[in-house]
């Protein structure tokens, strides 16, 4: 633990933080208040309530609460799951972009919540809206051994210097960054409207590569590179130019199309990148500068771990595997090398066979941040994989770790496997949705139950998404899984051989959607395809690029 | 308003539907005051209403909207070989019955003797 | 020091001009097509001159006849069109305009703080307005984590007192 009693991996508030939260729930409490006595119509309203995270859902309010950069503290943790018992139906929903959902909401309740949340210095601030959201960022930020700055600090100063921002706050359409500290693409950086990689150069000062206009959804594009090497001190300076040539130039007429990566189309890249560059010329960037007195202060506020292990941390756990075949396993997909020797990252699947991607009751919660106190210096990460991870576990306590998360369900030994769906809410909660998504996920995940199929299989993620926003960020896995109404019936539609990592790729349609029952064979198919077709140890991505679609589409629909 | 639920056949008919604007709960438009205690939680409740007669019905019932009682008014169709009340599209069962991943929740869990769904 | 005037009807005062009619004496307000088609005209002595722009007209063109303008009337289409900060923020920081930035439009009380923080000197409010919301609105949030054009000193971190807090 931190000497200073500041929360470890999470920025602590100070008391003029905790009175801006303050300051924001009487606001919503009055927003809503002039909702209900008429004096702002819904159509004003809209706008304010989804800056506070509130949505209208099909069965009632949805609440979306930020998890900056994916990173809580237990204490955090548990207020989350006092929410779900006390305002909601004692469970919450863990989602692509690091935020947790509660599903059950009522408008009149909804000020409470937020106060309540407000005690442990969380918030709903800019979570939905036209406007910059929660920034995303890696779930083994400053503990993973690849890692070369921890990127969360980074992460906070963008989320503050985000937060009611006064010019930015009413783009023509949302808003996404991700920022990673790793050359390992664990953020999909490429795949938002600003995707920043942290990196040092050679003299070991702290710089970022920026990418813009990437996204999913309707349309999915590939960020493209801006810069190279940004000065730390010119990292918001650089955002604002960005964000001021789209929030001045961005599409307003058409919600399809207002995405920023829509006008570096129109623009073309070198254009949007030269009006970006311009601006920046011309503004006072003293005014944004990043003097490195603000990131030390900011990073001052940070917590970090001792991490002291036994010297032979490393050969208990080797001992420990070697006694166990089943833990042995476990460690071998949900586990990460660690920075240091004597701990080690480890993967909270959230993906029980047959179970809803992401979800997870009141008493897990509070059963997770036990654990975490125990465990992992009191810190949980949220993965934009809709699982959950400890940062900071010694690798001679792991098995005991293993044992108390298998009691609670939450340690299957499929991260990233198959059975790791990635899975939208879809037509069972989400207004938007064109065909449920949760429950084909648990039919694929029951088919690849036996945990020995998906060792065999390997790397290989499904993602689902409800509707043509992709939330499930289906074009970003090997295969994906778009849900499609025709006249009125669940039609599902596969693409193959995306991926959000490094060697980043959209994923390419197969064929004419299928309905349900089909699609789950059609899923069957395509891996026994691939089982049948690879050579050695390939993945089912390089068997997929190598060959090509047709091998599988035949597979699909040949026998159709 | 939602067009996916603007298909109407003829000889067949509606309910209409909406969302509390203070709890946010599906509610549905039954027999009584559309200011007041007309608006149900449960599809069963709700009065049908003759597809020929259901554009009038929601110009009627618009004024809920207006004095800040419901939000959203839609018509939806309903299967007319069904014995109770069943929408014809999944969108509308899955609002009248609750999440089909979740059963113990939303007004399915009443029908099946749960207290889960009891809205507050 | 920049006031949000919140009076109902602050543009009053202020005349905008058809753009094929003749200049009265007196403050008045141009379109900013007849400014860019014939310049500033000289108004020693008759009164002040303002320039009217529509949201996607381009403050930049500006630049050349900032100093003989004494006011920018901004006009929003619609609240959620957020391009009038953006437009507000480039004539104070690129094109250091120290006349009044005046707002009419649909924008909510909501906003109000950030169009202040943004440079914006008043606004043109609905004539049933309820004032107490709009100063309540105002004067709510005590801290802001960015710059404004007030140049506040920044500290700790990004942090800095927002003017409501000074201001009382
Ligand atoms: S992808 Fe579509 S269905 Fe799924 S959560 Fe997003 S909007 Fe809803």
């Amino acid at each position: 633990m931190s000497g200073h009693g500041l929360p470890v991996g999470t920025y602590g508030y100070d008391a003029t933080d905790r009175a801006f939260l303050a300051d924001r729930v009487d606001e919503f409490r009055d927003q809503v208040q002039r909702r209900l006595d008429g004096a702002l119509s819904e159509d004003e309203f809209k706008p304010l309530r989804l800056m506070n995270g509130l949505y209208l859902q099909l069965h009632a309010y949805m609440l979306r609460v930020a998890i900056p950069y994916g990173t809580l503290s237990a204490i955090q943790l548990r207020g989350l799951a006092a929410v779900a018992r006390r305002h909601d139906r004692g469970y919450a929903h863990f989602t692509t972009r690091q935020n947790i959902q509660f599903n059950w909401i009522r408008l009149e309740d909804a000020a409470d919540i937020l106060a309540e949340l407000a005690v442990v210095d969380m918030h709903a601030i800019q979570t939905s809206g036209n406007c910059i959201r929660n920034v995303t960022s890696d779930e083994f930020a400053g503990a993973a051994a690849d890692e070369l700055v921890d990127p969360r600090v980074y992460a906070e100063i963008l989320r503050q210097w985000s937060t009611l921002h006064p010019e930015f706050s009413f783009l023509p359409r949302k808003f996404k960054f991700a920022i990673s500290g790793s050359p390992q693409d664990r953020v999909a950086a490429r795949f938002h409207d600003i995707g920043i990689v942290a990196r040092r150069d050679d003299a070991g000062r702290i710089g970022f590569g920026v990418h813009a206009g990437g996204g999913l959804g309707r349309t999915p594009a590939i960020g493209i590179p801006m810069r190279e090497w940004l000065p730390e001190e010119e990292l918001l300076a650089y955002m604002e130019a960005i964000l001021r040539v789209y929030n001045a130039h961005g599409r307003r007429d058409n919600a399809y199309k207002s995405r920023i990566k829509i006008l570096v189309q129109a623009l073309g890249a070198e254009a949007f990148t030269r009006a970006v560059e311009d601006e920046f010329a011309a503004m006072p960037r003293h005014r944004f500068r990043l003097e490195p007195k603000t990131v030390a202060a900011i990073a001052a506020r940070f917590g970090t771990p001792a991490l002291e292990a036994p010297a032979d941390a490393a050969a208990v756990l080797a001992a420990d595997r070697a006694a166990d075949p089943a833990f042995d396993h476990w460690v071998s997909t949900n586990t990460h090398p660690h920075r240091d020797p004597g701990h080690i990252c480890v993967v909270l699947s959230l993906k029980p066979t047959g179970g809803i991607p992401g979800d997870a009751s009141a008493a897990q919660m509070d059963a997770v941040a036990d654990l975490a106190e125990r465990y992992s210096h009191a810190e949980i990460r949220v993965s934009h994989l809709q699982n959950l991870a400890f940062g900071h576990v010694r690798r001679d306590r792991l098995r005991s770790l293993w044992q108390e998360l298998a009691a609670l369900g939450l340690a299957s030994a499929n991260a990233g496997l198959i059975g790791d769906i990635v899975c939208c809410p879809g037509l069972d909660y989400c207004t938007l949705a064109n065909a449920r998504s949760i429950p084909i996920a648990q039919r694929i995940s029951d088919r690849f139950a036996d945990a020995e199929l998906q060792r065999r299989i390997g790397p290989l993620r499904i993602n689902i998404s409800g509707c043509i926003n992709a939330c499930g960020h289906h074009h970003a896995a090997g295969i994906g899984i778009l849900g499609v109404d025709k006249k009125g019936e669940e039609f599902f539609q596969l693409t193959l051989g995306g991926t959000a990592e490094s060697d980043v790729a959209i994923g390419q349609i197969l064929g004419p959607s299928l309905p349900e029952a089909e699609a789950v064979v059609a899923i069957e198919r395509l891996v026994e395809t691939y089982l049948s077709l690879r050579t050695g140890e390939e993945r089912f991505l390089d068997t997929y690029r190598r060959l090509g679609n047709r091998p599988f589409k035949e597979a699909v629909y040949a026998a159709a | 308003m939602d067009v996916r639920n603007s298909r109407r056949q003829d000889g067949r008919s509606s309910v209409i539907t909406a969302n509390s604007l203070r709890g946010g709960q599906v509610v549905w438009l039954g027999a009584g005051d559309p200011l007041g205690d007309g608006w149900r939680e449960r599809i069963e409740q709700a009065t049908p209403v003759p597809n020929d007669a259901i554009a009038k019905a929601l110009d009627r019932a618009a004024a809920a909207e207006a004095a800040r009682v419901v939000i959203g008014i839609y018509g939806v169709e309903l299967d007319p070989d069904s014995p109770t009340p069943m929408p014809v599209t999944e969108r509308e069962r899955i609002r009248a019955a609750g999440p089909s991943v979740r059963t113990d929740l939303g007004p399915q869990a009443c029908l099946a003797g749960g207290d889960q769904g009891a809205h507050r | 020091m920049l006031r949000l005037e919140l009076e109902p009807g602050a543009s009053a005062a202020w005349p905008e001009i058809a753009d094929d009619a003749p200049l009265p004496d007196g403050d008045c307000i141009l379109s900013f097509a007849r400014l860019r088609a014939g310049g500033v005209p000289d108004r020693s002595g008759s009164g002040r001159l303002g320039v009217s722009l529509r949201i996607d007209e381009p403050v930049e063109a500006l630049a050349g006849s900032i100093e003989r303008l004494a006011l920018v009337l901004l006009t929003v289409p619609a609240f959620r069109d957020g391009r009038v900060f953006t437009q507000a923020r480039t004539l104070r920081e690129r094109l250091d305009f120290a006349g009044e930035i005046r707002v009419a439009g649909p924008v909510l009380p909501d906003q109000a703080a950030f169009l202040e923080r943004c440079g914006v000197s008043s606004l043109v409010l609905p004539a049933n307005a309820d004032e107490a919301v709009w100063r309540r609105a105002n004067a709510r949030m005590h801290t802001a984590y960015q710059p404004s054009v007030r140049d506040e000193p920044a500290g700790p971190g990004l942090k800095r007192r927002s003017e409501a807090a000074s201001g009382g």
